[in-house]
Formats: structure tokens, C-alpha cells, sequence
């Protein structure tokens, strides 16, 4: 019997110790590799520059399942979370090799907002090839379920005669959060240096504070907003994007109501600089079939994600046209660095 | 009584055949999880998320869940044993764990983790049965103002934890919130104390500093002692005596009442709770020199504190959506994959679900106290193995955890530094549990106490304008009165009983 415990411990420390190390490439990477060469014929990592359980993290599994289905090669999410994205960045663009076995899950906070809201960013904008977009989650505008404001009215009222009052919560200066409250007050007349931002560490904290009282406009995305706001304790007044979120159909967005923002989030794939463009058309196209196939819309919708595609081109012009936008917004508020 | 119903359906979901090797399954991984240091339940959960896309969700979840709270059970064997630390939780465990281990009492110290865990665990649950929705609107009541004034309470563990002189624990506390700074600043988010060098930019882990300061400099000093075995004596019996089980009975209560309290609070992790409840034990108990010399309530109150940390955990979760750990944060993210959103509407429109997983939490905590009962004895056994052959052992298992932890080479380099500094700390008497408390407790500190003063524009009265951080304040300075009295009393009965030179 105790023998019997024994081996099994031993096959289960055994079988945890190879699943921990099954981060390491199966192969050496074939150093005579052409461009004609099968891409890909080894274990793929796709890099999170964040922890586990996040919408980042969610949606990159999502892709690295298909993808794996369909290259019939492993993609393996790797988790590196820490100092605001730059851990995970580091390691999968500076450290990875460009041969697209490193793969990076990009988002606008890890790219755009990193160049908008640094004057010497760490990771610079040239130090990946963007692949392509998949995935949208707009920002929106939620105050407490007991909170004087029935609705996005009310409070703009309140906040054009108190703007040193407002207080709302943000993961940095120059995060998601700080931008969507900044373009609110920008599009409403109010100065956004008077309002006052409660720095917090994670947005599931951000919006708890909201659902407690502690802060009074919550800037946070749908997704992030979706389980206190149907749980009763927190009341969403308006969405920031252009189009209603699924996840309200009956909040009206920001442009609805005469407040002409567009502020959401989105994340997407990259690669490491100088990574061949055979590989780089090999992602675009797979993300692309990807976001049409009916399994990958249903668990995009089960973790309330928004599929919304761009190809290399439009993605690539986006971004920038966000770059020069944001720094602007951030220069003109003050909290560039 | 409307609970009970459901809870008693949800039974004879659990009960199913595959629910039961689920919960079994989860707990047994939970077990390994937490005896391996440095692979937490958040990467186990994490690494095991793919899973959801091959099975139902009941299963998938009732393992998971079964993951998180086994981990806690795990977390003490090799505290005990070997002064490894699986968790930060377990650090209160090796002060008297591991004494008592070296004494050939590594037998009912392991039965009594067990036991408390198992204890706490089922308070846990039988409370998220019954009120969680009042439990939860409570937790949201918790501010910045009511954080900051419960991590300075937390604090002031320090005084009674931290040894024989004042000074040098107030040194310390102050190196551990110096280390804590290094890497991205709370407001400004600009690198702190990172010399230049952007691998610095994450910071320190906790765990490999705490592996480091307990695992690694313990090998140091067994291989300066030229140590045979960790224990030379029998492991004692596996149960604990009637003896041992009367003195541990309050310690369980009181260590599973505060856990499961602070459990309900986001962000408030069994880190911070199984501190709180050793140090609270010692503060209760008649004789508080035994402490730190192998007392067996200072196992019973950290192990029962944990498990109720974890249990109550889940009260925010399916309350509110709130994950209180990283752990739990990844199991939002299995729960959002089946579709399954958190908070009330869950109860109404998945009611089955949630109410077959909390019912097999009740029978994954009767399968952890099942598994690690039986095994206490094998376990107890590696006390025995010649320390030449166990000593390289632990060195890898603290090497391999550390780096498990980020993939990061950084943290075991910081793992054997803080090792050797261990080490030498140990020899000239220098507390490192201050140093730990303040790693973890100082940036939740700077982070309330900012926050606070920004949503009370810069009004430093509204600490106590608020009743709930006002309490905590006052408690604060009782504790702080207390402490200090404990401290003399302590110094007294040692220097009566003789053992002054200690």
C-alpha cells in the first residue's frame, strides 16, 4: 500500500516536473532554415506580459489553442507578468529570437500607451512588427448602484460644476483608465488635471473601490465592469465606444448621448523585430481565418471579448494615428515622463 | 433553510463518480503543489486552465478549486520538515514546525496542520453556504482608509515577533521595506532602486527571498554542524496526543476565525493572515517563551489561518466576482471560459454549479485530511535521511521553485544571496521574520496610505472619520500595548526559568 503512494507521488512530481519544463523548445532551431522552409515544424511560445486569468491572458489562450489545432504544433502561452508590461516585453521581443517561435500577445497598453505615455519608453514602438488585431473590449462609465447619478446626464452635470471633486481610480498616469476619464472631461470642457485619480493596482481593485464608494467614476472596461454591475452593485452609465457592448445592450454609448469619445481596448499579436515576412503573413492569415471560425466567436463571446479583426496594414496605420493622438492627450494633461 | 436544500442537492451532484475522482484528483495535485516551493496554485491553475477545453465545467472547476485549497494543506509539510517554505503562508509554520521536527516531534506537528487545515476548511464552507451574500457586501465596505489601518495593525507583529532586541527587529523591518521598494513605484510608476538595470524594473520575488532566508540557509548551517538527520530521535506518533490536541484546540478556533475574517478582504493574502494569527496565538497564550521552540498551537493557528483564508476567498468570488488572490484571479479566468460570470446572477442561473462545487469542497477537504494523514508518517520519515543525502535535495527543490516561479533567473540568484545572508543573520541573531512581514506588508502600506489621502483630497483625518479604520487604530494601539508588556513578561519567565543566555 505505502509503496503504491510512494510511486504514485513519484509519477506525479515527474509528470509536474515535465509539464514545468515543457516551456523549453523542443528543438534547437534549424540554423539553415530558408524561406521556403515549413513554418512552423516546432513548439511555438506565445508570450503574456502578464499574469494568468486576465483578458490578455484569456484571449491569448484562445489563440494559441486554434493555432495549435491548426499548425498541429504546440503553442505555449507563457506567462510574464511584472513591471507594467515591460518583464513580458523584454523577454519575448528584446530576448526572442526573430525566428516566429516567440510570439508576442500585444495589447494597446503594452505598445501605444508604453511610446504615448513615456518620452524614453523601454520598449519602443520599432522593436516589434505588429501582426494583426483580434480582440476589442471598450471602456465605460459606471458609478455605484446607491450613487446620486441615474445616468451619464446627471453626472456630467455634477462633474462640470465639481471637477476637483472626481475622483476615479487608474492603474498609472498614463494607463487605459486615466485615458478613457481624460477624454471624457476633454470632450465635456472640463479640466481633467483638477479631477483627482486614485492610483490602484489591478483593475478588479479599481473597480471594487467604485462598487464601494470609495471612488466615484469608474472608468473601467466592459469586461472588467460586467460581474459587479449584473451582480447589483454598480451602475453603468455609458459606454465609450463607437457601437452598444453586447455585454449592455441597453447602456447608450458616449457618442449616443452627444459626448464624442471613442476610447477602447484591444489586443493583438507581434513579433520580434526582423522576424521574416513569410511568418509575419503566416500569423496575419491564420488570426485572420481565426476570426471567422465559429468555435473561436464562441469562447471569445464566454469571456466577453469583442473578435474585431485588422490586418497588418490598417492595424499598423491605427497605431499610429494612436500614437500621435494619445501623446498629445497625455502631453496636454501633463503626465508624459 | 432554503441554503441547505440547495446544498444537499448539490451533494448528489458532487457524489457523482467523476466529481468525486475530480475533487480527489484536484486535491492530491493541491497536496504536490504546495509541497513544491516556488510552483504556486495560481501557475498550477493556470497550467492546467487548457484542461476546460475538454471537460464540463462542474469537473473542471471542482478541480481547480480543489488545486487552490489543497495547496494550503501542502504548504506545511516541508515548513515542518525541512524548513522550506512552500508559500509565504508557511513561514509562521517553520518557526515552530520546524523545531518541533528536529525534536522528533515532526509526527504530530504534520497531524496537526492536518487537522486544523481540515478544521478551518470546513468552517470556510459551511460559512459560504450560509451567508455569503451578506459576507460579500461587507468586504466592499473596505476602503483604503480601512487597508491601510489593518496592515498597520499587521505590523505591529513585528514587536512580538521579532526576537530578543528591539532594535535589531526594527532594523530589519526597515531592510525588508527597503527591498520591497525595488522595482516599479506605486504612483509613479517609474522604476525604484533598479540601478539602472531593467531586470530589477518586476522586483524582488517574496518567495525566493523566503526560500533563500529559511531553506538554503539551513543547509548552510546543517553543513556548518556537520547535522546527521534533521531528527535522530522516532518521529513520534502520527497522531497528535490528547495532550497536544487540548492545547491546540483554541489555537485552531481562533487562528480559523481571524482567517477566515481577513480572508473575506481582497488582497489581503493568507500571507498577512498567518502571521497575524501566530503572532495572536502567542499574544494569548500563558506561556509565550515556548514560542519559536516548537509550541504546537504556533503550527495549529498559522495552518488553520491559511485554510480559512482560502475558504473565504471564495465568498468574494462567487459573491461578487472579486478575486481575493492571484490564485483565484486565474480561476475567474476558468470560470469566464465555460461562460460562467460571478456574483449573485450565478446563484440564479447556475445554481446547480455553484452549489456542486461547494459541496465538493466539502468532500475535497475530507480527501485532503484523508491524503495527508496517511502520508504524515511517510513524510515524517525524510527527517531521517542522512542530512548529506537531503541537503543537495533541498538546495535543488529550492533552486528549481525559484526559478519556477517568474521562469526567471533573477530570483534564484536572489534565492542563494539572501541564502548566504541567512545564514549569517541566523549566526549573529539577526530576526528575519520582520524583514519578511515588512517585504510584504510595506507597498500594500504606501499604496492605501496614498490612495487614502487622494480620495480624501489630502484630509489626513480620514483615518479615523471612518468607524471601521478608526477600530482598527485603536486596536492597533492596544495591540502595540500589549506587544510591549508581552515582550518584558517573555524576557522575565526566561531570564526565572533560566535560559537566559538563549
Amino acid at each position: 500500500m505505502k509503496k503504491s503512494i510512494v510511486c504514485l507521488i513519484s509519477v506525479l512530481i515527474l509528470a509536474l516536473t515535465v509539464v514545468g519544463c515543457s516551456s523549453q523548445p523542443a528543438q534547437k532551431p534549424t540554423e539553415t532554415a530558408k524561406q521556403e522552409d515549413p513554418y512552423p515544424t516546432r513548439q511555438i511560445e506565445l508570450v503574456v506580459p502578464a499574469g494568468p486569468g486576465g483578458l490578455t491572458d484569456l484571449t491569448a489562450r484562445a489563440v494559441a489553442d486554434y493555432a495549435s489545432k491548426k499548425w498541429n504544433q504546440p503553442v505555449l502561452v507563457v506567462n510574464k507578468p511584472g513591471a507594467g508590461n515591460v518583464t513580458g516585453l523584454q523577454y519575448g521581443l528584446l530576448q526572442g529570437k526573430p525566428d516566429g517561435y516567440t510570439v508576442m500577445a500585444d495589447n494597446i497598453a503594452s505598445s501605444v500607451l508604453m511610446v504615448a505615455g513615456m518620452t524614453n519608453p523601454p520598449i519602443k514602438l520599432e522593436d516589434r512588427i505588429f501582426v494583426s488585431k483580434f480582440v476589442e473590449n471598450p471602456m465605460c462609465f459606471s458609478v455605484a448602484a446607491d450613487s446620486p447619478y441615474k445616468d451619464m446626464k446627471e453626472l456630467v452635470e455634477w462633474i462640470k460644476q465639481n471637477p476637483e471633486k472626481l475622483t476615479h481610480t487608474s492603474l498609472s498616469k498614463t494607463s487605459m483608465n486615466a485615458l478613457t476619464a481624460a477624454e471624457l472631461c476633454n470632450a465635456i470642457g472640463v479640466d481633467y488635471t483638477k479631477t483627482q485619480p486614485i492610483l490602484v493596482k489591478s483593475g478588479s481593485e479599481g473597480i471594487t473601490m467604485i462598487a464601494g464608494g470609495h471612488a466615484i467614476l469608474g472608468d473601467q472596461s466592459v469586461q472588467e465592469t460586467y460581474p459587479l454591475a449584473t451582480g447589483g452593485k454598480l451602475r453603468v452609465l455609458a459606454v465609450a465606444s463607437k457601437e452598444r457592448s453586447p455585454l449592455f445592450p441597453d447602456v447608450p454609448t458616449c457618442q449616443e448621448l452627444g459626448i464624442d469619445i471613442d476610447v477602447t481596448w484591444y489586443g493583438g499579436i507581434s513579433l520580434p523585430k526582423n522576424t521574416p515576412d513569410s511568418i509575419v503573413k503566416k500569423w496575419d492569415a491564420i488570426i485572420a481565418e481565426m476570426s471567422k471560425d465559429p468555435e473561436f466567436i464562441a469562447k471569445m463571446k464566454e469571456i466577453h471579448a469583442n473578435i474585431s479583426y485588422l490586418n497588418t496594414t490598417d492595424y499598423n496605420n491605427s497605431i499610429n494615428e494612436q500614437v500621435e493622438h494619445y501623446t498629445k492627450l497625455f502631453e496636454s494633461i501633463g503626465v508624459r515622463q | 433553510m432554503e441554503a441547505l436544500q440547495m446544498l444537499l442537492n448539490g451533494f448528489s451532484l458532487a457524489l457523482e463518480p467523476t466529481n468525486i475522482l475530480m475533487a480527489a484528483l484536484g486535491a492530491f495535485i493541491g497536496t504536490m503543489v504546495g509541497v513544491l516551493p516556488g510552483l504556486g496554485p495560481a501557475s498550477a491553475i493556470a497550467i492546467l486552465l487548457p484542461l476546460t477545453a475538454v471537460l464540463p465545467p462542474t469537473q473542471a472547476i471542482i478541480m481547480l478549486a480543489g488545486i487552490y485549497y489543497g495547496a494550503m494543506y501542502g504548504g506545511s509539510s516541508t515548513a515542518i520538515l525541512l524548513n522550506i517554505p512552500g508559500e509565504v503562508a508557511s513561514v509562521p509554520t517553520c518557526l515552530d514546525g520546524y523545531p518541533m521536527a528536529q525534536q522528533g516531534r515532526g509526527g504530530p506537528a504534520l497531524g496537526i496542520a492536518a487537522i486544523g487545515s481540515f478544521f478551518a476548511g470546513i468552517l470556510g464552507i459551511v460559512a459560504l453556504t450560509f451567508f455569503a451574500p451578506l459576507f460579500a457586501d461587507q468586504a466592499l465596505k473596505f476602503g483604503p482608509p480601512e487597508y491601510f489601518a489593518l496592515m498597520l495593525l499587521a505590523l505591529t507583529v513585528v514587536i512580538s515577533l521579532g526576537g530578543a532586541s528591539i532594535s535589531k527587529a526594527l532594523a530589519m523591518s526597515f531592510f525588508g521595506y527597503l527591498l520591497s521598494l525595488i522595482g516599479m513605484g506605486t504612483i509613479t510608476n517609474m522604476p525604484r532602486l533598479t540601478f539602472g538595470s531593467t531586470t530589477l524594473w518586476g522586483g524582488l520575488d517574496v518567495i525566493s527571498i523566503v526560500i533563500g532566508l529559511f531553506a538554503i540557509s539551513e543547509v548552510l548551517n546543517g553543513i556548518e554542524e556537520k547535522k546527521v538527520a534533521i531528527s535522530m530521535g522516532n518521529i513520534g506518533s502520527v497522531f497528535p496526543s490528547l495532550k497536544d490536541l487540548r492545547q491546540s484546540a483554541m489555537a485552531i478556533l481562533r487562528g480559523s476565525g481571524l482567517g477566515f475574517i481577513m480572508g473575506l478582504l481582497p488582497g489581503c493574502s493568507p500571507a498577512v493572515t498567518t502571521f497575524l494569527a501566530y503572532d495572536l496565538e502567542k499574544k494569548c497564550s500563558k506561556t509565550p517563551e515556548r514560542f519559536g521552540k516548537g509550541a504546537i498551537e504556533g503550527v495549529a493557528a498559522p495552518e488553520s489561518a491559511n485554510n480559512a483564508t482560502s475558504s473565504a476567498g471564495f465568498i468574494p468570488l462567487f459573491a461578487l466576482g472579486i478575486p481575493a488572490s492571484p490564485p483565484l484571479a486565474v480561476l475567474l479566468g476558468g470560470l469566464m471560459i465555460y461562460g460562467l460570470t460571478p456574483g449573485p446572477m450565478l446563484f440564479e442561473q447556475n445554481g446547480n454549479f455553484v452549489w456542486a462545487v461547494i459541496a465538493s469542497m466539502f468532500i475535497g477537504n475530507v480527501m485532503c485530511l484523508v491524503l495527508n494523514l496517511p502520508l504524515v508518517g511517510l513524510w515524517a520519515k525524510l527527517t531521517q535521511i542522512p542530512y548529506g543525502i537531503l541537503a543537495p535535495i533541498i538546495l535543488l527543490i529550492s533552486i528549481v521553485g525559484t526559478y519556477t516561479i517568474r521562469n526567471n533567473m533573477l530570483d534564484v540568484l536572489v534565492a542563494l544571496l539572501f541564502g548566504v545572508l541567512g545564514y549569517f543573520l541566523n549566526k549573529y541573531k539577526w530576526p528575519v521574520v520582520p524583514l519578511i512581514i515588512c517585504y510584504i506588508l510595506g507597498p500594500v502600506l504606501e499604496r492605501s496610505l496614498i490612495q487614502s489621502f487622494d480620495m480624501a483630497f489630502k484630509n489626513p483625518f480620514i483615518f479615523v472619520q471612518r468607524p471601521i479604520s478608526l477600530a482598527l487604530i485603536i486596536m492597533t494601539v492596544v495591540f502595540v500595548i500589549i506587544s510591549v508588556k508581552l515582550r518584558r513578561r517573555t524576557r522575565d519567565s526566561i531570564v526565572n526559568s533560566g535560559y537566559a543566555q538563549e
